[in-house]
Parts: C-alpha cells; structure tokens; sequence
C-alpha cells in the first residue's frame, strides 16, 4: 500500500482481451457471473434448453407445414375444384374428366387448367414385381405448377393424346432406387401392368413435398370413353387451376358458382349443387392446421412455465446479490444499466439455452418425423432451415426477456441505504417480493394444470375410441392389396377366375380359417360410396337422396372380418354378380345403420335396391353389423355390400393364430396365381385399426409429452420456492421450536404454504383451462371439454404433487436447531 | 467560499404501525467546497443516514437540500443520479468492491456508467493503479487482497472519477491503525488538491485530519467545531 504519485506519469498498463464497449463488458460480466453459479447456469440453461428445443422441433413442423410456401411457382395463385354435394353427403368430392374439360374451358379466371387421377401400377420384368403409386397427370400440370424435370422433358400434348401415353416421368427417389441416379435411365423402356412405357424425364425431389410417396408419372390421356357424357358423374379427378394475374378468388368462385347453377343434375342434387375453388395450400394442409397450432400452443405453453421458474431462480439471486446492486448504483449505475447488466446476463442464459435447444430441435424432430402420421404433408420438407434457426433466436431473445425483466426491475429497485448497510446481510426478500415468488409459482400451477386437462381430454378421447367396437373382429386377420392390371384382367371372367383361384389356394392353407376379397378394407382412406335407389322409395324435396359405403365382396368376408350376421343370410357364391352391374336376381347384404335410416324397425329382407330409380332392382338378403368403415370416430352412414370381385381388391384372412406369419406364405399365393402380380400393403387388421388413429395418438402423445414437462417444471418450481421459504423462515421456525413447537407443526406450517400455493394455482389453472378446451372441442371423442373427471383427476394429481414436492424441504425445516436459528442473525 | 452543500430543516423519518420514528431532525448545515468533514456521534445518531442523503441515494426525506445550488429537493431521480454520478465518489467501511470484478474492472466500472470512452477508461484506470501503486494488483479479484488493500482500491475506486466531494463511512473501521493511518493521509492529499471529503467516523484519531466535526445525537446536530479548536480545547 503507498501513498498517491503527486507527478502521476502516464505509464502503459498493457490490457489483453479488453473490451471494446460497455456492452461486451456487461457480457463478459454476464459470462463471468454465470460461469461462477455452475450449478443455477446448468439448471436453467437446461430448463431453457427443452423449453426452446420443444418449441423449436414442433416450430419446425409448423412452418414446413403451414408456414412455408409450396414449392411451386406462385403456389398463392394454385387452386383445387371439387364439387360440393351435401343432400347426398358429399360435402367435398372430386370432379369427373368431363368436367374438367368444362371448368377448363373459363379462361377468363384460370389462366391454365390441369387435372390428375390416381393410379398404380405393376412394374414387372425384375426378379419381384413391384406395386407403384403413380398419377395419371395432364400434360398441363407441370408447366402449370412450373416444375420442370431435372432430366429430360415433360409430357407433351401429344404425350396427353389417347393412345400415346406410353411415356413415363419418374420421380427423384424411383430413378435412384431404380437406375441409381443414372442419365442413361432417359429413353429405357419399363413394364407397367404389362405394358412398355418409356422413361422421358425424371421429376425435382421437391415435388415429393407435395405428392408424397408418387413414384411414376403418366399421361393421363384421358379415353373417349371417360370423356364420355355417360361417365359424367364418374369423379375421379383432381383438379387445379392457375388464376389469372389480377383474378381473385372470390372472383373465380363466382364463376364456377354461376357455372355450377347452370348445371342440369337430373334434380337429384338440386340446388345444394357447388363447385367449390379451394387454395392449393389449403387443401394440402387445412385438416392438420388446428391439431398444429394446438401443439405450438402447448409447447409455448411449456416454454412459459420454464420461463417463470427462471424467472422465480432470478428473483431468488437477485436477494443475495442486492449488495452488488447496491454497490453499483453508489457507484453510479443508473436503474437502466443495472437492468441492462442482468438483461445481459438473462439473455445469455437463453442464447445457451437456445443453442443446447437447438440440438435438442434437431432429435426432436427426428423423432417427431419417424413418428409422424403418413397423412401429415410435407413431413419429408421438416427440417432445420434458417427460418427455423431465426425462430429459434428470436424465441430465446424473447424469452431472455421475458424471464429477466421482472426480476431486473426488482433488483433495480433495491433499497440502497438497507443494502449498503455494514452488516453486510444479503437481502432476505420484502414481503412484495416473496408474495411475487408465490404468484409466479402458482401461475407455473396454473399453466400446467392447462396443459395436463388438455392432455388428459385427448388421452381420455383415444382411450375411448380404442374401446370403440369397429363393427369387426380384427384380430387374427391379414389383409394385403392387390391390383390387377386392367389390360391384362380386361373383363369380369378373368377377374373372377383370378379370385376363385386365389381363395382355392388360400383356403386351402394349413391354419387359415377364412379367407375373403373385398375392393377395400374398413378403416382406410377413401371408401367406394355411391348414391343409389330404394324401390317405391320416394325421397322429399329436402331429403338427401341416399347415399352409402359400398362394399363389394366374396361371401365369406363376413366370416373372415368377424361381421355379425343380424337377420336372413349371407350371400352365397353362386349369387356372385358375373358383371358390376345389377340384373335379375342379384341379390345384396346391409348393414344394420342403412336398415335402420331407411326401415326403422320393419324387416328390410326382401326389399329392393339399384342405381337407378327404374331398376332393375337386387334383392336384400340378409342385414349384418355395422362396420365403421371410414374412422372409428364416425358412425357409419349405412354400407352396402355387392356379391361382386373388382380388379382392386384387397385379400382378407383369418388365421388361427399370428396373421403375420402367413404373409409371405400368401404372397407365395398369390404370385402362385399370377407370378407378375405383387401384393402390397400387408397389414393387420389390428395395424389398420392402430394406424387408423395414429393421428389423434401423434397429437395425444405429444401434449402429454409436453404437460409431463409442463409438470415437471412446476414442481421444480414450488419446491424451489418452499426450500427458500423454508430458508427465509429459519429464524423463526428456530424460536417457534424453542417455543415448543413439534415436528409435525413445523412440518404443517411449511407443507400449508405449498398447499396454499397448489390449490390457488389449480383453482386459476381450472378457470384457463375451463376456457383452452373449448379450442380441442374439434379433436375429443366421447368426452365433454369440460370433463369433470379429468379436471378432478389432474386437480388431485397436481395438489398431491405438490405437497410431495414440499415435503423434502418441509423435513429439513423440521431438523433445524434451535439454538442455532437463533444464532443465525 | 463558495458552498457545495446547504441544508435547510431536513428531516428524515420512517413510520411503523401507527408511530413515525425520526432518524434526523430538522437538519440546516451548509459545507463549503475543499472542505474535509467530519460527522460523529453515538451509534442510531443518524450519521449513515445523513450521508446517504447527501450521497444521494436515499430520496425519502423532507426539506431542503441544495448542492452546487442546484435543489436536490425538487429533482428527479433521474436527475438526482445524475448530479450524484457527476460529482461524488463514495467509500465504504466494508469497501464494498464487487466481488467478481478484478480490480482493475473494480477501477472502471463507475468510468463505464459515466459513459467515458473505453480508451479514456483504460488511461483513467491505468493512472489510478500507478498513482495508487497497485498496478500489480490489477487482475486479482477482491477475495484476494488484503483488507487494506481492498479499501485502498475502494478509494481509488471512489478518486477515479475526479469528484467533487467524497463521502467515506468509517473508511478505516476494519482495518488496523497503520493501514488506517495511510488510507486518512490518502484522504488528507486528496483534500489538499480540492477535493471536498465528508466522512462518518467514531474515531477521533481520524476526526483529526478534518477541518470541522459535526455532532449528531437522535437525529439532531447538537454541536459543530473546528478541529483546531477541538485539538486546542
């Protein structure tokens, strides 16, 4: 120590790392304060490390879904048609080829028109023949999307002529898996349904965002015979349409309304006839758009609550670190820089927080990928990009601010003459201050409470659908597609031959027990469904003209799928319709739902049915259970079943024990009777009724994933804030004891606070989330939003909680010394 | 001479439950600029709270209070910490460094709220660690120097700024006579070239380096001498 240099020379005191202005400084203080508390820097840095990285992952989702444009020319401007048919519940249909070449003739709105249809192939000529999914495009579709091929060329006009189309446009990942990325794949020839087709171009993997899992191209080449006035009302195609620069949508909707006016229906569809222009992005993302936006919800829900206990963490250091406030401020630091010298270090803490975040994004949404339902578009475009990482920064700048303020403004606020004061005591927290810690925890309560009823309704929803009788047995059963090539199977005979084939083998297997075709499966997308007639059934002026499910199948599909026969008998093999049409003496099965709509409780036996209202008619032969066909959530509208085998069909088989062993045995089968024919999409039926709803599980499991967090993080932050309490009230806790106070009331007295505080944050959380399930109405099956046994339940789980999470801090209240409370001061 | 703080009828007072305590009572006095000030009395007189008014950083009085003839009284708290920042440096018994700053951040911190450009800054600090001979010192952290040590920083800390008036309280209460002798010359140079020093102490010993001593007991000033006159008496 030595006194003052009264000539005070200017010597160079050498300075490494300095920094360059008071902003780094506060960082590097920030940074240094930090890496000195390890243990509270690890604790939130981690909390806010899952809040941002869950936030982030489902971010990630959303905006690959909703968010990012499609990746196509002007996609604003894309349109889809549908007609609109609700007297005969068809709310939204595809158009027919007819059609299309109409609409497309308003040039005046669409500057192009486009059309495709689904459509699969067999590719035969390699060692297993293989089933594709393709479309069958117009020539306009690409140039009208304006995508070009990475190689070769699109369809040309000519290409799009009847009886040209054996050219063929392969996707990315086709040309791969198929000629390994090889030029030389333009201008070979491949098998399709037995025909040559060759290779003219290979399409950019982008447009697998928007059709997922299209591996081939076609032209669609529409037939006269599809373009005929009879197939009018064969609907099949999907539209698009390009506006016009300058055309909006209303004013293309205009258009195809009066168009649809002018339409002459026969009076079946009557004026509830509409031609609906719906946004291509729309239709690609409208039914996951809700389940979506909840889930961001959700997850910014559980960021909120990391927030909050960062937050109460703060406030908690802010008390002990009051002295160094104060010290600044005497030393000059306004209220603003004391704010900003720990905003710094807030935001520090998220940045980190948001950089670990980051990488647990990148897992998460892996994971969110692999578990993703199929029908979920886009899943393939989910990735990392940079307006994911902008998301991501900007989320942890807003949440460093938003943990941070609340506790900066309070230490800025600190009482400089208190904390100056020469016993040096660190600030033990004013009563404004604890009672800000308290209603922090308990709006952590609340929050959580929110999301667990949220989750509780959709877990209780899910549990109620897999109680749902599906109207079938799917246990023990295989079912697997097959399509036969329509150039090769050209007529009814064939087809039937091919059947009758097939089910001789099968049911000739060791441990099968039945075996059955139908066109299709109950629970997968897309069922056949017609309107048809009712013989001396004359439907009012208001009532729908009805409408059903069609099934067509062998006589032992009932057998096979576990559907109850009610009433009369099941149709039999020498009933099978030899064509798809209806004559003398056809006979059909339906279900109980159509028979009650249209019978109520006279015997429908013996009644007729068609598709015309001039007949001829086929005669109901017996009533069997209720399949719900199209989800588990809906009632079935009524199921028509057809003795008759379509080209489509899908094999069904009871086995007498696990289904799965006997798929390569049935496919064996299968190419036994026609070794260019592939199967594909082998499932169970129980893996039809699981995928059926895998969906709602995505949605179900994921919020219960972020409520567990949500959760979690309140407990973490209730027991935080009683073992500071506890620590608060060391002191007295040592003179009630000296006073004579037992364990048990010094527990109460601390297990009451926590209880106090679960209780007020459960009765808050009940009136929020009274409120936030009206928004899952949509997505509930069989329960109430404001369920009174979920809201119970979670009330009594988070209470219980609660106090569990008190108790370890209460307990250590209980072990204090007296003698050395009373020392403490 | 010209005065850096008058005083008229300043009281300070806090109320609990019903009852209002008064810890200073009807306050008038006026310190002229270079003057070196010395405020005694017993402990509760009020001495720390008398400083804290002055230092500014307590707002919760009545009166008057006027420095450089500016009216403390009527500023804002905005105001106030300006004028505070501007022209007072403060040392503690506790010397109140910052315990994870070194000492040279310790240095220039109070430059960096006074927005000085960081060159500047790093002169300033680089000036006071040779004046103050710690130029040694510089990256060690608080917990690692000695108590004379820190309160020497705590001095340089409070000079750096170039104030017009220091206030120290009980600058040398924790440390031992020699050390608490050199840091009372420190502040006996620092009065000779001007600068003003008003410092709270119970030591006499101390109270000798200053020019006046106020007495304070319950909060009122009940007597006020030279210390020639007190050295004489």
């Amino acid at each position: 120590m030595g006194g003052s240099s009264e000539s005070n020379p200017r010597r160079p005191c050498k300075r490494a790392n300095w920094s360059e202005n008071v902003s780094l400084q506060d960082l590097r203080y920030a940074l240094r304060m930090l890496a000195r508390s390890p243990g509270f820097t690890a604790i939130a840095v981690l909390t806010l490390a899952l809040g941002i990285g869950a936030n982030s992952a489902i971010f990630s989702v959303v905006e690959a879904v909703l968010v990012r444009p499609l990746p196509i020319r002007d996609p604003d401007r894309v349109v889809v048609l549908h007609l609109q048919m609700p007297k005969i519940n068809l709310p939204r249909t595809e158009i027919s080829p007819l059609q299309y070449r109409d609409y497309g003739r308003h040039t005046d709105v669409f500057e192009s028109t486009a059309a495709w249809t689904g459509r699969n192939y067999n590719l035969t000529g390699s060692d297993r023949p293989m089933r594709l999914l393709a479309r069958r495009a117009t020539a306009s579709l690409f140039p009208l999307l304006g995508v070009s091929p990475v190689l070769g060329r699109a369809f040309t006009a000519a290409d799009d002529a009847y009886g040209n189309q054996h050219v063929v446009l392969l996707s990315q990942g086709l040309w791969q898996r198929m000629f390994g990325g090889e030029r030389g794949a333009l201008g070979k020839r491949i098998q399709l349904d037995g025909e040559s087709y060759e290779i003219v171009g290979v399409l950019p993997a982008k447009l697998e965002a928007l059709y997922p899992h299209v591996e081939l191209w076609v032209p669609a080449a529409f037939s006269p015979r599809e373009l005929s006035e009879e197939r009018r009302w064969s609907l099949y195609c999907t539209m698009l349409a390009r506006l016009r620069p300058g055309i909006s949508l209303a004013q293309a909707r205009a258009a195809m309304a009066a168009d649809a006016a002018r339409v002459d229906t026969g009076g079946n569809l009557g004026d509830s006839f509409g031609i609906e222009v719906r946004p291509l992005t729309e239709e690609q993302v409208g039914d996951v758009r809700q389940p979506l936006y909840i889930l961001l919800g959700a997850v910014g829900l559980v960021l909120l609550i990391a927030c909050v206990n960062i937050a109460n963490l703060l406030l908690a250091r802010s008390g002990a670190r009051s002295r160094e406030m104060a010290i600044r401020a005497a030393i000059g630091a306004g209220r603003r820089r004391i704010v900003i010298q720990l905003l710094t270090e807030s935001l520090l803490l998220a940045v980190c927080g948001g950089a670990i975040g980051l990488v647990l994004a990148e897992w998460g949404m892996s994971a969110l990928v692999q578990m993703a339902p199929a029908s979920l578009p886009q899943a393939s475009a989910i990735r990392l990009d940079p307006v994911v990482l902008g998301f991501t920064l900007g989320v942890s700048l807003v949440t460093g601010v938003l943990f941070g303020l609340v506790p900066a403004l309070h230490a800025a606020r600190t009482d400089l003459t208190e904390a100056l004061k020469e016993s040096g005591r660190s600030d033990t927290g004013g009563v404004g201050r604890q009672g800000l810690r308290r209603g922090l925890v308990i709006s952590e309560v609340a929050l959580a409470m929110v999301l667990l009823v949220c989750s509780g309704l959709l877990l209780r929803s899910l549990a109620k659908l897999l109680e749902v009788n599906p109207g079938f047995d799917p246990a023990d059963v295989l079912s697997m597609q097959i399509s036969l090539p329509g150039t090769k199977y050209d007529n009814a005979a064939k087809v039937a031959a091919f059947s009758d084939a097939l089910l001789n083998r099968v049911t000739s297997l060791p441990g099968v027990l039945h075996a059955a075709l139908a066109n299709q499966p109950p629970l997968t997308p897309g069922m056949d469904n017609s309107v048809f007639f009712i013989r001396d059934y004359h439907p009012g002026p208001n009532d729908p003209q009805p409408h059903d499910d069609t099934v067509y199948a062998t006589p032992d599909y009932f057998a096979t799928m576990g559907i109850p026969l009610l009433r009369g008998r099941e149709y039999t093999q020498a009933e099978m319709l030899t064509r798809g049409e209806i004559g003398e003496g056809s006979v059909v099965a339906i279900d109980e739902a159509l028979a009650k709509r249209f019978w109520g409780n006279q015997d429908p036996i013996g009644k007729g049915l068609g598709w015309s209202d001039q007949g001829p008619w086929a005669t109901i032969v017996g009533v069997v259970g209720t399949v719900r066909s199209d989800d588990l959530a809906e009632e079935s509208k009524g199921t028509i079943y057809f003795p008759y085998r379509t080209g489509g069909m899908t094999l069904v088989v009871r086995t007498v024990s696990d289904p799965r062993l006997f798929a390569e045995t049935l496919r064996e089968q299968v190419q036994a009777t026609d070794p260019d024919q592939p199967v594909y999409d082998i499932k169970t039926m129980t893996e039809r009724v699981q995928a059926s709803l895998e969906r709602r599980r995505f949605a179900a499991m994921l919020l219960a994933m972020f409520a567990a967090l949500a959760f979690v993080l309140a407990l973490i932050g209730l027991n935080a804030v009683v073992a500071y309490l506890v620590t608060q009230r060391t002191h007295e806790i040592g003179i009630r004891m000296a006073l004579g106070a037992r364990r048990g009331d010094v527990l109460r007295l601390v297990v009451s606070q926590a209880l106090v505080m679960a209780v007020s944050g459960v009765a808050a959380g009940t009136v929020v989330a009274a409120l936030a399930t009206r928004l899952l109405a949509s997505q509930l099956f069989g329960v109430h939003p404001l369920d009174a046994e979920t809201f119970l339940i979670v009330s009594g789980l988070l209470i219980a909680a609660a106090l569990a999470a008190s108790y370890l801090p209460a307990r250590r209240a209980t072990r204090v010394d007296p003698m050395v409370a009373l020392r403490y001061e | 001479m010209e005065p850096l703080i008058r005083m008229r009828n300043l009281e300070k007072a806090v109320e609990a439950g019903p009852n209002k305590f008064f810890l200073l009572r009807r306050i008038t006095l006026e310190i002229n600029r270079g003057e070196f000030v010395t405020i005694m009395g017993p402990s509760g007189a009020g001495k720390s709270t008398l400083l804290s008014i002055i230092g500014m950083l307590d707002g919760a009085w009545s009166g008057e209070y006027y420095f450089l003839e500016q009216p403390v009284h009527k500023l804002s708290v905005k105001q106030r910490n300006e004028l505070h920042k501007a022209n007072i440096g403060f040392v503690f018994q506790s010397y109140h460094l910052i315990d994870n700053l070194t000492v040279f951040e310790n240095l220039e911190i109070p430059l960096s709220y006074k927005n000085v450009p960081r060159k500047e800054r790093v002169s300033l600090v680089c000036d006071s660690l040779d004046r103050f001979q710690i130029v040694g010192k510089k990256d060690l952290f608080p917990s690692q120097l000695s108590g004379g040590q820190q309160q020497l920083v705590g001095v340089a800390r409070a000079v750096i700024q170039n104030p017009k008036l220091i206030l120290a309280d009980e600058p040398t209460g924790n440390l031992h006579s020699a050390q608490g002798d050199e840091i009372m010359q420190l502040f006996k140079r620092l009065n000779d070239a001007g600068t003003t020093i008003i410092q709270v102490t119970h030591s006499e010993r101390n109270a000798s380096y200053s020019n006046r001593i106020i007495q304070l007991k319950d909060g009122w000033i009940v007597g006020e001498q030279s210390t020639a006159a007190v050295q004489a008496g």
